[in-house]
């Protein structure tokens, strides 16, 4: 029976990922078939990818999609430290207050937040484009931040802020010198996230990006419209790429700094310091 | 290496350093006047007076809520008090935030920064100061030299043991030579042993740096070690203040009597007052006896006699003393000395703590009678209440 157990559920195991990694395994392989008619394999090429992000608007869309990750991430994670630092001065019903708006912005659809954006911005005759999917990605991005931030801020200690206060730092050296530092981790972790949320984004990107303006899911989405060609598979591949390049940089940089900073898998656990 | 010896470089140090602690003008370092500090109608800290001179070990002592960790958290700053006055050397500093005062804290977890190393750590608050380098770095070293943590610079918190880290937050504190350290129970979270080393490297520490230490604690045997005074803290307010000799032998009240650990009080009654400060008094299960007290005791009054346990012997009843019978109800061997506890008919069981060899030559056994006694002059008698 013991031996038994095991075994069936590492079967299970091994088909749920096979089910949920074949097609990411499909688009890779492929991304280098030369042949195009994605029939069967005839031999290794990196044609497509020349081909794909040798185009203007692929590269144009590529460096939108870059722009929108970078500042909508630096913008939520303004908001999110600010939100949590604030929320631990809070009376508990403000805090209620601020874990609804925050959860709200995550459970409500996301269709219904960028069509509302929508009609905003056409009322106040903001123009749609980069800057409007920027605010459109920092309603769900500064969210799952600030849920970030606050777990992290719940485990650390007034205490080390009094002691810095105590040894005569003023507030913003008190800020600059303890509460950053030991907040860095889950920023970088929340930075990690929101990147490829935003990489990912097709909805916001869609209604707010107008006519002059396409992230690179976006483009992709209209470009199966028509048929999928390898180019397809190619920008697909890197997507994934630049999302897996943002995972593995805060690997790196956690790894690097093991005492003090934490891990990325261990911040949750480390309380009470 | 003294404290005045390291304070040759810039202007604004040497002052710093000269202040710390080594003014002996007779003036009291702190002046805590009708302190108070409300919890919406709670009073956490209702009416403090206490002066504590410069150079003084002083402990604030009390039961968990008496106060005491408030009234060091308003010396430092953390709290703003409803009411009342700090002076620090005869200047107000009550409205001072907590990084513009000269006073520093030990923290009862440390709260040492674990994203800094040791050196870091300790080398904190000089940063703060603008401290250049090459001094900065010769500070640091030697009070790790002072504390015995040279060498672990550049370990993380994590990576010390606890007694270190705690070495570390008084290093952290110390290297800033600052006028007054306040030291919030900060053996609190280590063991016996490593508490009873560290109590005497604290009390070393002091003396070579002379500055003024406030030490919270709610052991009260820690602060009588430690203390050249202590205050005895009850409900917000201070309720005696003294030596811990004073304290011990003279509790001026019945809560005091309890606190500082004299486990055998009698009920009795003044019958009439004797000269030197003492008083005739009937004591339940002892009978009439002529034993010392608190000031103004009039006959009548109810009072507690404190009798305590290493006062009462098996020696064999004469004049002047007090003696009972007893049943020997338990011995508890403590190394030292042997606990007792005798259960008398007529009135509530009582202590005696007796030498090994004492109870191995009288053959005490347990549920044998017995009869011990004290000297009068040993009791102390307080009004009850």
């Amino acid at each position: 029976m013991s031996g038994r157990l095991p075994r069936v559920s590492t079967v299970m195991t091994g088909i749920v990922l096979l089910c949920l990694y074949a097609p990411l395994a499909v688009v890779i392989v492929y991304s280098v078939d030369k042949e195009p008619a994605l029939i069967h394999w005839t031999g290794f090429t990196t044609r497509w990818y020349h081909k794909a992000f040798g185009e203007a608007t692929v590269r144009e869309d590529l460096l939108n999609s870059l722009e929108v990750a970078a500042f909508s991430t630096a913008i939520s994670l303004l908001l999110a430290v600010t939100a949590g630092l604030w929320a631990r001065r809070a009376s508990s019903r403000a805090r209620r207050v601020l874990d609804a708006l925050t959860y709200s912005r995550i459970v409500l659809p996301e269709v219904v937040f960028a069509l509302g954006l929508f009609v905003l911005f056409h009322e106040l005759h903001i123009g749609y484009g980069i800057g409007a999917i920027i605010i459109g990605h920092v309603v769900f991005n500064s969210a799952y931040a600030t849920i970030i931030i606050q777990a992290r801020l719940a485990t650390l200690s007034e205490t080390l802020e009094e002691a810095a206060a105590d040894l005569g730092a003023n507030r913003w050296r008190v800020f600059r010198r303890v509460t950053l530092p030991l907040l860095a981790p889950a920023m970088l972790v929340a930075a990690v996230l929101t990147i490829s949320f935003s990489f990912d984004d097709v909805i916001t990107s869609t209604f707010l990006g107008g006519t002059n303006a396409q992230t690179l899911p976006v483009l992709l989405l209209g470009m199966i419209r028509l048929h999928v060609t390898p180019e397809v598979n190619a920008i697909g591949v890197g997507l994934m790429l630049i999302t897996l390049t943002s995972f593995a940089l805060a690997g790196i940089v956690t790894v690097l700094r093991p005492t003090g900073a934490g891990s990325l898998l261990a911040l949750g656990s480390r309380a009470a310091e | 290496m003294t404290l005045e010896q390291q304070t040759e470089t810039s202007p604004t140090d040497r002052a710093e350093g000269a202040r710390g602690g080594s003014r002996s003008s007779g003036e009291p370092a702190l002046r805590l006047v009708g302190l108070r500090r409300q919890y919406g109608s709670l009073a956490a800290v209702d009416g403090v007076d206490l002066e504590i001179g410069a150079g003084e070990f002083f402990s604030l002592i009390g039961p968990s809520g008496c106060g005491k960790t408030t009234t060091l958290r308003m010396l430092a700053g953390l709290v703003e008090p409803t009411a009342g006055r700090i002076e620090l050397y005869g200047r107000e500093i009550s409205g001072l935030r907590p990084h513009r005062r000269p006073i520093n804290t030990v923290f009862q977890h440390y709260a040492l920064f674990p994203h800094l190393t040791v050196f870091e750590n300790v080398a904190f608050g000089l940063r703060e100061r603008k401290i250049d380098r090459r001094e900065m770095s010769e500070r640091v070293s030697e009070m790790l030299e002072l504390v015995g943590l040279t060498g672990r610079e550049s370990a993380k918190p994590a990576q010390l043991s606890g007694g270190q880290q705690q070495r570390v937050a008084l290093a952290r504190s110390l290297v800033l030579r600052p006028e007054v350290l306040l030291l919030d129970e900060p053996l609190g979270a280590l063991d016996l042993k490593l508490r009873k080393q560290l109590q005497l490297q604290l009390k070393r520490v002091q003396r070579e740096v002379g500055i003024t230490f406030v030490y919270v604690t709610h052991d009260q045997e820690e602060a009588f070690f430690m203390s050249d005074r202590v205050a005895i803290m009850h409900d917000g307010h201070v309720e005696q203040l003294g030596t811990p000799r004073q304290v011990y032998e003279h509790p001026r009240t019945d809560f005091v009597a309890d606190f500082v650990g004299a486990s055998n009080r009698l009920r009795g009654s003044i019958v009439a007052t004797a000269p030197d400060g003492c008083y005739e008094a009937e004591i339940e299960g002892v009978g009439r006896v002529r034993a010392p007290g608190v000031e103004d005791l009039a006959p009548g009054t109810r009072v507690i006699a404190v009798v305590r346990p290493e006062a009462i012997s098996l020696e064999p009843t004469a004049d002047e003393r007090a003696a009972v019978r007893a049943i020997v109800m338990d011995l508890a061997y403590l190394g030292d000395h042997v606990s007792c506890v005798l259960e008398r008919a007529d009135g509530p069981a009582l202590t005696m703590s007796i030498g090994g060899s004492e109870l191995a030559s009288q053959g005490l056994e347990v549920g044998e009678p017995c009869e011990v006694s004290w000297p009068c002059s040993s009791m102390w008698l307080l009004a009850e209440g």
